[in-house]
């Protein structure tokens, strides 16, 4: 008896620690005062000034359109290489799986810098298309990796029985292959969107001052102190990503009902 | 004289230095199953994929109906195949797999729905249009691997061990109903199987194989009853296999002898004195006697028996400790099994007679 309650107050103190710090920032973006320390009444006007701070915007978008464009172009390039890897044998290719790694190991200051010297020395303008050349470069062994995990398990006589019952090389990938990946791009793709989403570092390096993406600007803005604006447009991304991870946990256990059910 | 489908000459296949077929030749009927039957890595599967084409041979040739396969690819030959666990695609339904063929052919859909139709009611699956692979039972998917490769209407089917995912009862089943539907449909079967029974009761003809080389090509019946190598009395059924050497020849008899005071009469057939030979007698033709025959009567004792339920094997002991397997139907079992000691016969027609170690 004892022991069930140590243990439930130490399940309630692990969720306290992560959820606590999410909780206080909804509740003082509705916070009438404009300091993050006491809650005096409950007010909507910072979600107002939100929608008409202009720049606040502008980052908001320049995010969308980073992230949406890397995510598009990493998924592709990473499924086409991810089923190269796959099916042929190179020299060499056991080196080129581990290269894979590294940039997912290194830390993010070094890719950073070593991105932005790399523009400097291609003389490439810091702007939109240097940011998301660089949101492409890190997400692409994310997607290569969640699509060849697929592909390994795939029972290799289906390429087989396509090709004998008719169906070319570009058939087989198109009809066979690649819905047989869907599960393993959209995951790929998901991890691209969301480091895009929330890069700092990376970002910081490689955008111009015409290309601030939303992650940048509120560390831009926090220098000046956390302003309630900065927990109602963080109250905002939650309430997004939360609802996107909700439904997507929805469909899963759906069709997993399914399988349960045969 | 029967038509020749589909024939192979001088076909040889490496992987690097690892020869995998060497030289084979073989002409194939059309209309028969046949029967590539061998333990793994005797090359079988490896023939069936040459014929298919997802596989080239390093040399010779392949001809389908008479014209040359060279450089032809897999999906433009007339032949399909089942493959071993099927190979279905997951994410299609039933009515998708079965008309993928005909739809990288670009037939009309309306044509495609009414072949599928036809197909599915060929291997009595009507109304499992809708259903995906992992909705269906073994069987089921066996079904729908058939009619997916029959749908092509092609000259040759190959099938490649296409029921060892199978409990033994369907598996029974199946061998049937593949029979069946060869024998309606008047299609070529090449099967490859690694199990014996399969082969005897499903084919035409057998073609044994052993490290890449054809050991005998001919009818299950005469590769059980007339075996013409060790290798083959071995690996068909059960057999009793003493080797020996022409001890002495008496006009039309010939004593071989086994070992010390192990020997056995046989007909003589051209031997000389110390000619080897081999001889296979299956426990199912081994006779009990009650009296000593004029030649090859031995004393036994029995040492243990597994019940098969119409039939008892018994594994019983020679007086020169050589072991015996004999099948003995249950009520003669039970009559003799506390006896002490039994005497065995080896007739003359009972026994097949192997020249050399082959």
């Amino acid at each position: 008896m004892k022991k069930r309650i140590l243990k439930n107050i130490f399940i309630i103190l692990v969720y306290a620690f992560l959820y606590l710090p999410i909780i206080i920032l909804v509740v003082f973006s509705f916070n009438t005062s404009k300091m993050n320390i006491t809650f005096e009444g409950f007010t909507l006007k910072w979600y107002q000034t939100l929608f008409s701070n202009r720049s606040l915007l502008e980052a908001f978008f320049n995010t969308i359109i980073v992230a949406v464009t890397s995510t598009f172009i990493s998924t592709v390039i990473g499924t086409i290489s991810a089923y190269a890897l796959n099916r042929y044998n190179f020299k060499g290719k056991g080196f080129i799986m581990k290269l894979l790694y590294i940039p997912i190991v290194i830390p993010e200051i070094v890719l950073g810098i070593s991105l932005l010297s790399v523009y400097t020395l291609l003389k490439l303008d810091l702007g939109m298309m240097t940011l998301i050349l660089s949101h492409i470069a890190f997400s692409i062994p994310f997607v290569i990796i969640s699509v060849k995990t697929i592909l390994d398990d795939l029972n290799p006589n289906l390429y087989d029985a396509s090709k004998d019952l008719g169906a070319g090389g570009l058939e087989t990938f198109r009809h066979i292959i690649l819905p047989s990946l869907i599960p393993g791009i959209t995951s790929g793709a998901m991890l691209a969107f969301t480091l895009s989403l929330d890069d700092v570092v990376i970002s910081y390096f490689t955008a111009g001052p015409s290309s601030n993406t939303l992650p940048l600007k509120i560390y831009s803005m926090i220098k000046t102190g956390i302003t309630p604006e900065v927990n109602a447009l963080s109250t905002i991304i939650l309430v997004v990503t939360f609802t996107i991870i909700l439904l997507f946990t929805l469909k899963q256990m759906r069709s997993l009902k399914k399988e349960v059910v045969r | 004289m029967e038509k020749v489908i589909v024939k192979l000459e001088n076909i040889k296949k490496s992987y690097g230095d690892k020869s995998i077929i060497k030289n084979l030749n073989l002409e194939i009927y059309e209309g028969e199953i046949l029967t590539f039957l061998g333990p793994s890595g005797c090359g079988k599967t490896t023939i069936l994929r040459m014929i298919s084409g997802l596989e080239d041979a390093t040399s010779g040739k392949i001809y389908l109906d008479g014209k040359d396969m060279t450089g032809v690819e897999a999906k433009d030959r007339e032949i399909n195949t089942i493959f071993q666990s099927y190979a279905l695609f997951p994410h299609m339904n039933v009515y998708d797999n079965i008309a993928f063929g005909l739809k990288m052919k670009k037939v009309p859909k309306e044509e495609i729905a009414k072949k599928v139709k036809e197909m599915l009611e060929l291997v009595k699956l009507t109304g499992y249009e809708k259903r995906k692979p992992s909705e269906l039972s073994g069987g089921e998917q066996q079904r729908v691997a058939i009619a997916r490769a029959l749908i092509n209407n092609p000259k040759v089917l190959l099938l490649d061990e296409p029921l060892s995912a199978l409990d033994k009862k369907l598996k029974k089943q199946m061998r049937i109903e593949l029979k069946e539907l060869q024998q309606k449909l008047g299609i070529t079967f090449i099967y490859v199987t690694h199990d014996q029974s399969e082969a005897l009761s499903l084919s035409n003809r057998i073609m044994l194989m052993h490290n890449g080389k054809i050991v005998e090509l001919t009818t299950p019946k005469d590769l059980y009853e007339h075996p013409k190598t060790k290798f083959a009395a071995d690996f068909i059924g059960d057999a009793n296999i003493f080797s020996g050497k022409v001890l002495n020849i008496k006009e039309t008899f010939a004593e071989v002898l086994i070992n010390a005071d192990f020997k056995i009469i046989i007909n003589n057939d051209n031997f000389k004195e110390n000619d080897k030979v081999t001889i296979v007698i299956r426990p199912e033709n081994i006779k009990l006697v009650t009296k000593d025959k004029d030649y090859n009567t031995y004393n036994i004792k029995i040492k243990s028996s597994i019940y098969d339920g119409a039939y008892y094997t018994v594994i019983a002991k020679m007086e020169t400790n050589k072991e015996l397997k004999i099948l003995l139907p249950k009520d003669k079992y039970e009559l003799l099994k506390d006896k002490d000691m039994l005497k065995v016969h080896f007739s003359f027609e009972d026994m097949v007679i192997i020249k050399g170690e082959r």
